[in-house]
């Protein structure tokens, strides 16, 4: 679909040359993509394998859900700190309802199975509870005019704290059932691909997110208020909305990617999820999604996610040493983040 | 003054060009020591050009500049500070979280094996202002202190950095009355004291008041040169724009816009003011503005205008006073609200009013994206509307798919211009319309709001070009320091009239 519009831009826009430049954004992180994944499949004889690829998407399936939220937040030009500490406590918080929930049923003597049904409703609770969060940032940063920055920082170190004040270190083990199936469970049980769910989860994430920020008017509000915010509101825009709104849709993410990730690990506890946040933000950012709003998509995202599975995967495959691994992966994303750099100053410098 | 002493600084047939556009043509002028010396003209008559040579700013031009009677070029702005001149810009260059003092010796802070000596440049500052017969705490924030006392305190900063001729941009252009007076009692100080004074600024009563002699510039030359005691407002007009009105106005009188302007008949009143003040900005502000008509608001630069204009359009909330369209009171809590009562704004500044980096089409279905398209986004209907409107304002060049970016001043304000036009505005308030474009551009951008009212749109052209308000306009009002001056109409609405009153 996009390649037959891609071909009437060039034509209506004035050669291959201009395409290319204005698209630089799009094209370099995928060209990292790609050599990144020749560079692991010469290098390795495992990482090209079906099942090896399949994990790969599973891997970052969670960090997607995130991420389909952050990348709201950065096209408005804001940020959001706050993503690993809601998807904590939004985990612990369904799961302490789910588990409190059906000992109250048991204690009022109300018959009849209420896992599943309480289970979902948990779950929306939940998801509620973590969209309040994200609009709390958001009133603080339209409202009151902290900058979204600072906002989302007392949110996170709230968030933390309280989903340690709850569980006091503990594990919560009894989790809604739709979570475990979402986060842990797989599609064909006997097939040797069995499919995880969490990729469907973390796909429909991302689908959505790009239909929104695609098709819908909100979206092309998202990105005009990242563009340049004062020339939307001098066009009607009611951009404190628009960006309350985005905060809003990151707390609702970071939500559901805690509460994915209770389902895959089978329990709720009040640590663990200290990478999300930096690999979230690093995955966006990293597909060529501006830090300062306006450019980029979900598009973007999905490239930056795949980049990221691709080299923490392959630098697995490659039994690399433990301590080397980590700074190795810092260093290859910084070159890929200046690759990026480099192909926007093209694209401006063309533009002159 | 009149004598001829030896000036300090003078102009010898001086001459400057940027590129093919001439911006000082063969000026002569001389500045004689101790005294105060006015320098106005409409905007590019050459003032800026002149302060520009004189900072060290430039120094590829023709002709000679002596100072104390020696010929010299300054190689920079450093030189040129070194050397004994010192600027004083109308956007206050100071450090707002520094202290009084620490502006003061923001170039060569005392200090003692590296660490800041306070005591020392505390006393220092507090006796240089004491000197200056300037009563401010030096240890006070500049942040903290009015505009005014921010000025003097930067007027100080030049003298203690060695500045012996002080030049002022358009010093009280944001100053109340009391600062003003204060001002001018400082400089009447410093001529006392020796220093030779630039005052540049577009309020010719503070020119009169406050200088020794006046220069006029027009189109890139000097009129005259007059002592301040010959002078009188209404000369000065006339000096600055000279035959030009008498032609402007023949040009209009052959059109019979005038006559036109008499003959048209107002529709109903579109949006009515009552009491509109913002402290700070503008006060009591009362007009009504009928459909089929341009009612120009005309006032210099930081009279107040912009900010009116932001409130008119939800912007801005304005401190006291009511707004009523068609009749209606209307709370304007923000741009949605006006947007969807069908008021269209174009900004006084093109980086506030597009997305550079995005496509035409999405900047020109931006404001009524909602009408425009319901449910789904279509690109291609999107592209068609934008089309539609491309050609209908003269987009050049006519591609909805290129970013904004790429399209020059005159274009990129069309595009402005088709974003409200993609539903029929009720009212349309244009500030700046033309600022900075081209003749041609200018003209295109003319006839669009031209044909806009005879279609029946109310339209506020607020400007500080007062060509353009007689070029089009019905009725004009004056803005001065906030306060509206003036309505001017038919006859009586000339360049000539709209500067006296501003």
């Amino acid at each position: 679909m996009s390649g037959s519009v891609a071909v009437a831009q060039t034509e209506a826009s004035g050669g291959m040359g201009y395409w290319l430049r204005q698209r630089a954004r799009d094209l370099a992180p995928f060209i990292t993509l790609m050599i990144l994944i020749i560079f692991f499949s010469v290098t390795t004889d495992s990482f090209l394998r079906l099942v090896n690829l399949r994990n790969i998407l599973a891997q970052v399936s969670t960090l997607a859900v995130v991420a389909t939220g952050i990348t709201f937040v950065l096209l408005c030009g804001e940020i959001d700190l706050s993503v690993a500490a809601v998807a904590t406590m939004t985990g612990v918080v369904a799961a302490a309802l789910f588990g409190d929930g059906l000992r109250l049923a048991e204690w009022l003597y109300i018959g009849g199975d209420w896992t599943f049904a309480g289970g979902i409703l948990a779950v929306l609770v939940g998801g509620l509870f973590a969209a309040g969060l994200g609009l709390l940032n958001g009133w603080s940063t339209t409202n009151i005019g902290l900058p979204s920055f600072m906002a989302t920082l007392a949110t996170m170190q709230i968030a933390t704290g309280l989903g340690q004040f709850f569980t006091k270190g503990q594990i919560v083990y009894t989790l809604a059932p739709v979570l475990s199936f979402l986060g842990g469970e797989y599609i064909g049980e006997t097939d040797p691909f069995r499919l995880p769910v969490v990729i469907l989860v973390g796909a429909s994430a991302l689908l959505i997110g790009h239909f929104v920020l695609t098709y819908t008017k909100f979206g092309r509000y998202v990105y005009m208020t990242g563009s340049n915010r004062e020339a939307a509101r001098l066009s009607g825009i009611n951009t404190k909305r628009i960006v309350a709104s985005c905060l809003a849709i990151s707390g609702f993410s970071a939500g559901v990617a805690g509460m994915l990730n209770t389902g895959r690990l089978g329990s709720a506890q009040g640590y663990g999820l200290e990478d999300m946040l930096l690999d979230s933000i690093s995955a966006v950012v990293l597909g060529g999604t501006s830090l300062f709003g306006g450019e980029g998509g979900v598009k973007n995202t999905l490239v930056g996610l795949l980049i990221f599975g691709v080299l923490s995967n392959g630098l697995n495959q490659l039994q690399l040493d433990i301590y080397v691994r980590l700074w190795v992966r810092g260093i290859i994303l910084l070159v890929a983040l200046i690759i990026n750099i480099y192909a926007l100053r093209l694209r401006d410098r063309g533009a002159q | 003054m009149t004598e001829t002493t030896h000036p300090i600084l003078a102009f010898h047939h001086i001459s400057k060009r940027y590129g093919g556009a001439v911006a000082l043509s063969d000026v002569d002028f001389d500045l004689q020591a101790g005294e105060v010396h006015g320098l106005v003209g409409e905007n590019g008559a050459g003032k800026s050009t002149m302060m520009k040579l004189l900072a060290g700013v430039f120094n590829d031009y023709s002709g000679e500049l002596l100072l104390d009677g020696k010929a010299v070029r300054f190689a920079s702005p450093a030189d040129a500070q070194a050397q004994g001149i010192g600027m004083v810009y109308q956007e206050l260059s100071t450090f707002q979280h520094l202290t009084v003092a620490e502006n003061l010796f923001s170039r060569k802070v005392p200090t003692r094996g590296g660490l800041v000596r306070w005591r020392q440049m505390n006393r220092e500052a507090q006796n240089l202002l004491h000197e200056l017969g300037l009563d401010i705490d030096v240890t006070k924030r500049m942040g903290e202190l009015s505009v005014g006392s921010q000025q003097l305190v930067e007027i100080a900063r030049v003298i203690f950095s060695g500045a012996r001729i002080i030049i002022l941009d358009e010093p009280t252009s944001a100053l109340s009355v009391p600062e003003t007076r204060r001002l001018f009692e400082f400089i009447v100080n410093l001529k006392q004291q020796g220093k030779t004074l630039i005052f540049i600024s577009h309020f010719l009563e503070d020119v009169l008041e406050v200088t020794d002699r006046i220069t006029v510039l027009k189109n890139s030359r000097k009129v005259t040169t007059l002592p301040t005691t010959e002078a009188t407002k209404h000369l000065l007009v006339e000096l600055m724009i000279g035959s030009d009105a008498k032609i402007l106005q023949q040009m209009y009188e052959e059109e019979g816009s005038t006559v036109a302007r008499q003959a048209r008949k107002l529709g109903a009143v579109a949006l009515a003011t009552s009491g509109l003040t913002q402290p700070g900005a503008f006060t009591d502000v009362n007009f009504a503005l009928h459909q089929g008509e341009i009612l120009g608001i005309f006032g210099f630069m930081g009279a107040g205008q912009i900010q009116l204009a932001r409130c008119l359009f939800g912007a801005e909330q304005a401190q006291r006073g009511t707004l009523a369209l068609a009749g209606r009171t209307l709370k304007l809590v923000n741009t949605s609200v006006a947007r969807d009562a069908g008021i269209a704004y174009v900004p006084e500044n093109r980086r506030n009013s597009l997305m550079l980096q995005q496509e035409i089409f999405k900047n020109i279905t931006l404001a009524h994206l909602g009408k425009l398209i319901p449910g789904v986004l279509q690109q291609r209907r999107e592209v068609k509307i934008a089309q539609e409107q491309i050609t209908a304002v003269g987009v050049r060049p006519p591609r909805p798919m290129l970013n904004a970016g790429a399209l020059s001043g005159g274009n990129q304000q069309k595009v402005v211009l088709a974003k409200w036009l993609t539903q029929q505005p009720k009212v349309l308030i244009l500030n700046e319309p033309t600022r900075g474009m081209d003749v041609g551009a200018k003209d295109e951008v003319l006839t669009i709001v031209q044909s806009l009212r005879d279609q029946g749109v109310a339209i506020l052209l607020i400007t500080t070009e007062p060509e353009t308000i007689v070029r089009i306009a019905d009725r004009s009002l004056v803005i001065r320091r906030g306060a509206m001056t003036a309505e001017l109409t038919g006859a009586a609405l000339t360049k000539e009239n709209l500067m006296r009153n501003a």
